[in-house]
């Protein structure tokens, strides 16, 4: 059907609303309590128009367009309307509009300078509500509350959830909580719809949400933001809620090929960024990731995409999770790739550099064996000493990715008898099973991951007694939480905030002295600086001393490329070329040792720009699932923001200790379902339609 | 990574940045002007009406005031401690600008003043009727933000003459080459860098009220704890910073002092209320300037950043609030509602109620002083004299306008803590008069312009209020100025 | 066959719980008629702190085909609206969507199909109390029944009909359709009671519209303003222009209502209202602010009485001095009349007696 709008003829869908048609057409009419997702009320009266043969005027968006309908916007009764409904939003709207933080996003701001009345004639008189900043994520000041009832609509309607509503009160009606409870203790989910549906300053994100120097979307969603290689962590968090975890696995798989190998030792620096840290405790993101990928029946496979030859070859220096990555996206774009391995197995670190008992041979094995699927080469035992040499063998792109697989021995007084070791050699020793003489009692040096994955892998080696000593107190240490508690369980003995002295013994270990740290910071000069407390000096017999103190790429200095560092390769940030044409590098042996993700978000971009290197587009970006769109209806569910953080199972500490057996289970389904379930949804607020302002529309009504 | 490429880009669209860009257009630039809200027209929105001398409304309301002559009074006003070719050019070219915008259907009022000063003061702080304030749409009665009628029609204007506007598309950097600004990086709404290339920048952002750390750094205030002023999100004040990364000099930054109650629009009625010419002391009980005088925002702002502590304490008794009841306000300024004290109680209650730390009420003068924390001899011993005073109708001290000494006797009396607070900030880059900017050695940055606030280093110590209308005149003229050099720049080039 | 139908028993007005007791009346036979209408679900809706509704639940116990549903009010003008009652049986707070009257929502007379309307009279009615007239009446019809106490001077009709009738309307035929009916005589003043009237339109908006809400926040504001002598000779315009808009504008029948009051009210007793701005007089000297006391120097023996029971220290003199009040100070809470024992004070309007300016010996 057709109707006419300011003289214009549009074309209409029967059933829609003449304030819809309108806008779809890009001609504006002023409205605010309408807003795209939400059910029109008709109760500003901003959209007032008047049709012809209608005597008195009516509002756009009540009014459901007819066929040769005539719709006057700016005609002298309907401009009445608006104008006077403007002017009485206004009399009672703070003047103050400086103080409001939803200054230049505001709508109620832009319509006012769209109409230009203002409401001088009325009487003026602001309805003061204390603002509450009680409520974690969300921030109430109502007194810039115009009442539009958007919030209510998206809170009771949209999302179900139904905590909003219009409260009578003695100084008149306004948006509240029945009962005049907390957020929490309403069953609000903290979805933030009423905030991205508040057209003013009243329901805004807590103060601190939101970060300058984030954009938007990564403000919404900063666990996606956070994670190096940004999986789509609500979406496939949102999948496994469904109990579908093919579906989810897919979804991970788009930005990683690693997903059970991430789920068993990821370091998942999104749950630091989880909005749910302020509710308690975060989505067990990680723990989820592991539920989803051990339940894959490789639906995906039949989605991945793999262009044809390009004749081009690639060569890959390091086996490691980098090198894998960048192999796998390259051979996709149809590049020839052989990775040159030096060790018997591909799978660097997460093979060697991390114990059974956290990350099995078998999940590494299927997830290598995905990506030779591809038609990725692999040839182990071979080490490369110069890269150049493979551009000469005919290779027209090398990316080195060798990792840091040399330990770090300080200078410490009898670093050098027999019964010291270095993490990285005695992680790998003891994969391979070829550790020898341990001794009864062993002490770790260092405070990190690592230091636990040694201490813990001396403890099912069969040492009687073993300890950890690092400067940082327990609460600067950077080894996780549950790595501690875990290693305690197994009674590892820590001495957090001593200093290593010396190694004893003349002609092999046999202590090691420590001392107390009283304070241990760095100072402006980003310098160590440790006061040491008088007469605490002790010295523990041990056998073994084994340095977790960090680790360094091995052998770069001899690859003739430039270096950061004295080890490190140097790369232009943006292409990740080294010093050498054609020669690109990636993962920890650039960046220093980090974590499994950023290695393979390193590679990824790697693979970008090596694929663009070779002639390609650079586009690595695969889909493996159809986007679904999510249901907007949340529901009740009184006690949300206290639903507990669920626990995977784990072997007791007595068994775990007998074996490499993996310690921790996965998620059982229900469990995963459970915890899944937790999920604040974030990315549901972006799929919310942001309405669009005067100045965004071009032409007629203006 | 987008890519773009233009005659002149414009950082920010706010009122400086709108006029900038117009004026760059009409004389034939391509222009594309960078906003990071979903708005344009920043702070100006909340304003009422810019400063003009020599405009056709003045002519229309007999008002003779000459641009020479404003010129003359502002430079006596700042002590010649500011750039006199550029206040020349600005006034100047003021009432012209005027013209201007009523071409773009910009309709006024009329012109107004911001204070009608008491009797005794008025040779030293009488306004200037140079306030054009902005007519509302549809007419009306104009009030606060009414001026944003003014930059609706300043946008539409920039949009039929090809300005290419883009929205929640902030600016990160200025790219300089061989010395000149050729262009800037940006961010759009969904985080994507763009590389803007041009042959002339103009920077207009509005100053930093909104961040706390620069206003610490520049000015050594403290936001909210030495000073409460309007903190308009999105004044970071990144253009200054920008521009200095480019090369600019710095010019010393002030805050354009006035005064408020901290988190006032949740007290808008008490801010009103104690704004009156009631008995005002500072931490010590002693009065510090002549109350009749507190209209003035700029002068109280000032003398209060001067007392210990920088705050200062207004004090009315039952008497005079039952005054104020029944007759309205001794004074009755442009923000607040006419009809405050109809409502006084209901707040002040309230906010005793909710514990709002700026206001005491007491049965005596002692226990006043004590809740409130002013030192209680030095009250006890200023309300007495103070009375005697009252009581002989005359104020020794300052004299005060005798229609204003009423006597604090009856109790339950009341207090409020007054703060500093300020319209924002004002000035950091150095621009010559025809607001090029130079680098600490006074030489132009070619290519590279400043105007607004940014730039607005004319005003000296305080805002000039006896010229109102000064804050946006500035922006809207130095935008002006900007655009039509930047347009010959690139014609020349 | 619609899904659902509602009993409706919440009043408009909860001094005129009308379907309420009519309900009660005849519980059993109205209890049957509905069982025997063919919706799916059926339900009565009532006010939960009701005593005799109580009773008779506990009485009549529980009854399978239908919903009993009580809500927490004693009565509100949200009930007058079917979209508002609906949303109670499905959860909600009774806010209108709108106003839809074919929804299968029934008061007691709508119920029985009534040809007749029961209303509460009230206010200076000489007779007061519940009374039965026929759906479509006169207000003459109506006062004859009820009389005034004193000279009569107006009668308004309550939400949703909100209507202030006058001399002039007398034999207007109306349909009945309020369950409140108030009576003023000339010693009402009609500005008094229009703001008594937007003051309780006022607590009942429910605060969804502009028009409903806003609209009613300004009537009120203005019209205080007016009773409060603070008024412009503006402000009658000002309503005028608000009210006509709001009449179609508001989203549902109680900010119409509001509007529809306003409107009658200053079509029928605007020269009374205005002159409360333009002569600053009160004709019935209701108004507090238009009323000034005065002590007469003839009757006053200088006793003090009134200056003790002057909270406002506004009465100047001393013993055996003939007593003055100091009109800026004075807040017209009449406690000096009460207290003076000689009848030596009096109330004024627009003509003041003559006093002295300062006290004088007595005699």
């Amino acid at each position: 059907m057709k109707i006419t709008i300011e003289g214009k003829v549009i074309e209409a869908q029967e059933g829609a609303s003449v304030l819809d048609t309108a806008l779809k057409e890009g001609v504006y009419i002023p409205h605010i309590c309408k807003h795209p997702d939400l059910e029109a009320i008709g109760g500003c009266r901003l959209c007032t128009v008047e049709i012809d043969g209608i005597g008195d005027p009516v509002p756009a968006c009540k009014t459901k367009v007819e066929d040769g309908m005539v719709v006057h916007i700016h005609a002298p009764k309907a401009d009445k309307v608006r104008k006077m409904a403007m002017e009485l939003i206004l009399a009672t709207h703070p003047a103050d509009c400086t103080g409001c933080p939803k200054y230049g996003k505001c709508e109620l701001q832009s319509l006012y300078q769209y109409m230009g009345v203002g409401p001088e004639r009325w009487r003026k008189k602001s309805r003061t509500v204390k603002t509450d900043d009680s409520n974690p994520l969300i921030q109430h000041l109502f007194t810039r509350c115009i009442r539009c009832g958007r919030c209510i609509r998206a809170c009771r309607e949209l999302r179900g959830i139904k905590v909003l509503d219009y409260q009578k009160t003695s100084e008149g009606v306004r948006v509240g909580i029945d009962g005049g409870v907390s957020l929490r203790e309403a069953g609000c989910k903290f979805c933030g719809a009423c905030i991205e549906v508040c057209p003013t300053g009243s329901i805004m994100d807590a103060f601190g949400m939101i970060k300058e120097d984030r954009s938007y979307i990564d403000n919404m969603v900063p666990c996606k933001a956070a994670c190096p290689a940004h999986t789509d962590i609500p979406r496939y968090v949102r999948y496994i809620k469904e109990g579908d975890f093919a579906k989810a696995t897919a979804v991970i798989r788009e930005r990683v090929p690693f997903p059970d190998t991430l789920g068993c030792i990821c370091n998942y620096v999104c749950e630091d960024n989880c909005k749910r840290n302020e509710l308690g405790k975060p989505i067990s993101v990680c723990k989820l990731k592991r539920a989803a990928a051990v339940r894959d029946d490789g639906a995906w496979k039949s989605k991945v995409k793999k262009s044809g030859p390009t004749g081009k070859k690639a060569a890959v220096v390091g086996g490691g999770p980098a090198g894998l990555s960048a192999a796998y996206y390259l051979a996709k774009k149809g590049h020839e790739v052989t990775i040159f391995e030096e060790n018997e197995k591909a799978g660097g670190q997460c093979r060697y550099g991390i114990p059974a008992y956290r990350l099995p041979e078998e999940v590494l094995d299927k997830e290598i064996a995905d990506i030779l699927e591809m038609g990725v080469r692999l040839q182990t035992g071979r080490k490369i000493k110069e890269p150049k040499e493979l551009l000469e063998q005919g290779y027209d792109a090398v990316l080195v990715s060798i990792g840091t697989h040399k330990g770090t021995i300080l200078p410490l007084e009898g670093n050098q008898l027999p019964g010291v070791l270095v993490n990285a050699d005695f992680l790998k020793m003891a994969r391979l099973g070829t550790v020898k003489n341990l001794g009864e009692r062993v002490m770790v040096l260092g405070g990190g991951n690592v230091a636990y994955d040694c201490a813990r892998t001396a403890v099912r080696l069969g040492a009687k007694e073993v300890h950890i000593a690092c400067l940082e107190n327990t609460q600067q240490m950077t080894a996780s939480e549950d790595e501690i508690h875990e290693g305690q369980e197994e009674g590892i003995l820590l001495h957090a905030a001593h200093s290593f002295l010396r190694i004893t013994g003349e002609t092999k270990v046999e202590g090691v002295e420590l001392q107390k740290v009283d304070k241990f910071y760095f100072d402006e000069n980003r310098k160590a600086v440790i006061e040491l407390v008088e007469g605490t000096k002790e010295i523990i017999p041990v056998d073994t001393v084994i340095f977790a103190v960090g680790q360094k790429p091995a052998g770069t200095q001899d690859m003739g490329l430039e270096l950061i560092n004295s080890a490190y390769i140097r790369v232009d940030g943006k292409t990740t070329q080294t010093s050498a044409e054609g020669i690109f590098a990636a993962g920890d042996v650039v960046t220093g040792t980090k974590s499994v993700i950023a290695a393979i978000s390193e590679a990824r971009r790697s693979a970008e720009a090596i694929d663009r290197y070779l002639g390609g587009d650079g586009d690595i970006s695969e889909q493996l699932l159809e986007e679904e769109t999510p249901s907007p209806y949340f529901g009740q569910c009184i006690g949300f923001a206290d639903l507990e953080r669920k626990k995977p199972e784990l072997l007791e500490a007595d068994i775990r200790k007998q074996s490499f057996a993996m310690v921790e289970q996965p998620f059982t389904e229900e469990l995963a379902m459970c915890e899944a379930g937790r999920c604040l949804q974030c990315d549901q607020r972006l799929r919310l339609t942001r309405p669009k302002l005067w100045n965004e529309y071009e032409g007629e009504g203006k | 990574m987008k890519t773009l490429e233009t005659d002149v880009i414009v950082v920010a669209a706010g009122l400086s940045g709108l006029a900038a860009s117009i004026a760059a257009a009409e004389n034939g630039a391509k222009v594309i002007a960078f906003e990071k809200s979903n708005t344009t027209g920043g702070a100006a929105n909340m304003g009422m009406g810019p400063l003009g001398v020599g405009s056709p409304v003045q002519k229309n309301q007999m008002v003779s005031l000459t641009p020479g002559e404003a010129f003359r009074k502002h430079m006596y006003f700042t002590h010649y401690r500011v750039d006199a070719r550029m206040v020349r050019d600005y006034y100047y070219k003021s009432g012209d600008t005027i013209e201007w915008l009523m071409d773009m259907g910009v309709e006024f009022v009329g012109v107004q003043r911001a204070f009608s000063a008491p009797e005794v003061t008025r040779a030293y702080s009488d306004g200037e009727f140079t306030w054009h304030v902005v007519k509302p749409e549809g007419g009306g009665m104009p009030g606060p933000r009414c001026a944003t009628t003014m930059t609706k029609k300043m946008t539409e204007k920039a949009l039929e003459l090809g300005v290419k506007l883009l929205l929640e598309t902030p600016v990160t950097k200025i790219i300089m080459e061989d010395g000149k600004a050729v262009g800037v990086l940006a961010k759009d709404k969904n985080g994507e860098e763009i590389e803007a290339r041009a042959k002339a920048v103009i920077i207009a952002t509005g100053g930093f009220g909104d961040n706390p750390h620069m206003i610490k750094e520049e000015t050594g205030y403290e936001f909210g704890k030495t000073i409460f002023n309007f903190a308009i999100p999105g004044m970071k004040g990144e253009g200054i910073k920008m521009a200095w990364e480019a090369g600019a000099g710095h010019t010393e930054c002030t805050m354009e002092l006035m005064y408020q109650l901290p988190d006032n629009m949740n007290h808008f009625i008490l801010d009103g209320a104690f704004r009156q010419p009631c008995l005002w002391v500072n931490r010590n009980g002693q009065r510090f300037m002549p109350e009749d005088q507190i209209a003035n925002t700029t002068f109280t702002g000032n003398a209060i950043t001067v007392q210990p502590g920088r705050v200062a304490y207004s004090i009315f008794d039952s008497k005079l609030l039952k005054k104020y009841k029944k007759k309205g306000p001794d004074i009755i300024s442009h923000v607040h509602p006419h009809d405050l004290f109809d409502h006084f109680d209901e707040q002040w209650e309230k906010d005793l109620a909710d514990g709002y730390e700026c206001i005491t009420q007491a049965d005596t003068i002692e226990e006043l002083a004590k809740k409130a924390g002013i030192d209680v001899k030095g009250l006890v011993q200023q309300v007495e004299e103070y009375n005697e005073m009252c009581e002989n109708g005359y104020d020794e001290l300052f004299e005060k306008d005798r229609n204003y000494m009423q006597p604090i006797e009856k109790g339950p009396f009341y207090c409020c803590r007054q703060h500093v607070g300020a319209y924002g900030s004002l000035g950091g880059v150095l621009i010559n008069h025809k607001t090029e900017v130079m680098d600490k050695d006074a030489k132009v940055i070619p290519g590279l312009y400043c105007v607004g606030t940014d730039a607005c280093n004319i005003f000296g110590d305080s805002y000039p209020f006896i010229l109102s209308g000064n804050t946006m005149g500035f922006c809207l003229n130095s935008g002006r100025i900007a655009g039509e050099n930047a347009a010959v720049f690139v014609e020349e080039m | 066959m619609s899904e659902y139908m509602i009993y409706n028993l919440v009043p408009t007005f909860s001094e005129a719980p009308v379907s309420l007791d009519l309900f009660l009346k005849e519980a059993s036979q109205v209890i049957d008629a509905l069982k025997s209408s063919k919706a799916d679900k059926k339900y009565i809706v009532y006010p939960k702190q009701h005593k005799e509704m109580t009773q008779y639940l506990q009485q009549a116990g529980e009854n399978e085909d239908i919903v009993y549903l009580p809500v927490e009010t004693g009565g509100a003008f949200v009930f007058g609206n079917k979209t508002a009652v609906v949303r109670v049986i499905q959860g909600e707070k009774p806010l209108p969507t709108g106003v839809d009257h074919g929804l299968p929502v029934f008061s007691a007379e709508e119920f029985a199909a009534a040809d007749t309307k029961t209303v509460v009279i009230g206010g200076n009615a000489k007779k007061k109390g519940t009374f039965t007239f026929a759906k479509t009446t006169t207000p003459r019809a109506i006062l004859e029944q009820c009389s005034s106490v004193k000279e009569w001077k107006g009668m308004y009709f309550g939400y949703p009909m909100g209507r202030m009738v006058g001399a002039g309307q007398l034999d207007e035929e109306l349909e009945l359709t309020t369950d409140y009916i108030h009576i003023f005589d000339e010693t009402d003043c009609v500005l008094d009671q229009l703001f008594k009237i937007a003051n309780r339109y006022s607590k009942e908006s429910c605060g969804r519209c502009v028009y409903g809400f806003e609209g009613v926040t300004q009537i009120n504001m203005i019209l205080s303003d007016l009773v409060q002598k603070k008024g412009k000779t503006e402000d009658i315009e000002l309503l005028l222009d608000l009210c006509i808009v709001m009449e179609t504008q508001a989203l549902c029948d109680i900010g119409a209502s509001a509007a529809r009051t306003v409107l009658t009210a200053l079509q029928n007793f605007r020269e009374e209202i205005e002159e409360h701005v333009a002569k600053k007089n009160c004709r019935a000297a209701v108004c507090a602010r238009y009323v000034t006391y005065h002590i007469l120097a003839d009757l006053c023996t200088g006793c003090t009485d009134c200056v003790d029971a002057c909270e406002d220290d506004a009465i100047l003199g001393k013993k055996k001095f003939v007593h003055v009040i100091d009109q800026d100070e004075c807040v017209q809470c009449g406690a000096c009349m009460e207290a003076c024992e000689e009848g030596a004070i009096v109330k004024a309007g627009a003509v003041k007696p003559k006093t002295p300016k300062k006290p004088v010996p007595c005699g």
